[in-house]
C-alpha cells in the first residue's frame, strides 16, 4: 500500500536515470574498489524504502548522495578502505601521471567528508547549498571548509612538487 | 586559481563507469518485491490516536447520570401508582 505523496514507479525510474552518475561518483570516490553496483542498488533501494524521509523543499539529487554518503560511511566501517584507484586508460593525456597519483594520494588520505566536499564541488560542480544539505551542515561551514581544503591542497602540491623536482 | 585545481581534481580522479543497463532492470525489479515504509509522522499520529480513544474508554461514566435515574424511578412510581389507582377502581367497583 503507498502512502499519500509517495514516489510511483515511473517517477522513480526517472530520478534513478537522472541521478545514478551521481549517486554512483559518491560511492566511487568515497569507497574505491567497493561494489559500485550493489553499492548503487542498495542505494535505490534505501530511496525507494525510505520516502518519507524526502523532504520535498530539497531537491532529489541531495537526497540520493545524503543516502549515498551515509551507506558508502557504513561500508568504509565495515570494510577497509582502499586507497583511490589509479586508472591509466581513464587519464586526461595533457595531465602528468605522477602529479596525479600525488592527488589521488592527497585525496585518499582526506576524511571522508572532506573528500566527499572536494568530488562534489569541483568534480560534479554542485551549489554549496546543495553539499550543505548532503553533509547536513550549515552552508558556511561548507564555505569555509572548500576554502582550508583547497588551500591545504595546494600547499601539499607545491610542497611535494618541490621535494620530487 | 581554483579552477586550475578543480581541473586537476577532476581529470585526475577520471570518469565514473556509466551504470549498465542491467544494473537499472535489477534495481527496478528490487523496487517491485519491496513495499515502501510508511512515513514515521503517520504511524505515530495513528498511534496517538488509539491511545486516545483507549483514554476517552476508560474514562467513561461506569453507570447512568443521576438525573436520568431520579426520572426513570419517578416514572416508574407513575406506573405504580396508576396501577394502584387502577386496582382501588376494580376493588370499588366490585364492593
Amino acid at each position: 500500500m503507498s502512502f499519500p505523496g509517495a514516489i510511483g514507479r515511473a517517477e522513480f525510474a526517472a530520478l534513478y536515470d537522472e541521478h545514478v552518475g551521481v549517486v554512483r561518483s559518491v560511492l566511487l570516490r568515497l569507497c574505491p574498489g567497493g561494489r559500485l553496483d550493489d553499492l548503487t542498488q542498495e542505494v535505490f533501494l534505501r530511496a525507494w524504502r525510505g520516502q518519507s524521509s524526502f523532504r520535498r523543499q530539497s531537491s532529489a539529487k541531495t537526497w540520493l548522495c545524503r543516502i549515498a554518503r551515509n551507506l558508502a560511511i557504513d561500508e568504509l566501517r565495515a570494510v577497509r578502505p582502499e586507497p583511490l584507484p589509479v586508472d591509466h586508460d581513464a587519464a586526461a593525456p595533457g595531465i602528468d601521471p605522477g602529479e596525479r597519483a600525488l592527488v589521488l594520494e592527497l585525496l585518499g588520505r582526506m576524511e571522508p567528508d572532506d573528500r566527499l566536499l572536494l568530488v562534489l564541488l569541483c568534480v560534479e560542480q554542485c551549489s554549496i547549498a546543495e553539499i550543505a544539505e548532503v553533509l547536513e551542515v550549515p552552508a558556511g561551514t561548507v564555505k569555509s571548509r572548500a576554502f582550508t581544503l583547497r588551500q591545504k591542497l595546494k600547499q601539499e602540491l607545491t610542497r611535494k612538487e618541490a621535494v620530487h623536482g | 586559481m581554483d579552477e586550475d585545481l578543480d581541473r586537476l581534481l577532476r581529470e585526475s580522479l577520471g570518469p565514473v563507469p556509466q551504470a549498465s543497463p542491467g544494473l537499472r532492470r535489477r534495481v527496478l525489479a528490487a523496487i517491485d518485491s519491496r513495499p515502501r515504509r510508511w512515513p514515521q509522522r503517520a504511524i505515530l499520529a495513528l498511534a496517538a490516536c488509539v491511545l486516545l480513544a483507549l483514554g476517552f474508554w476508560q474514562l467513561r461514566p461506569k453507570h447512568p447520570p443521576a438525573a436520568r435515574r431520579l426520572t426513570w424511578v419517578d416514572e416508574g412510581d407513575d406506573e405504580a401508582d396508576e396501577t394502584a389507582l387502577f386496582d382501588l377502581a376494580a376493588f370499588s367497583a366490585e364492593g
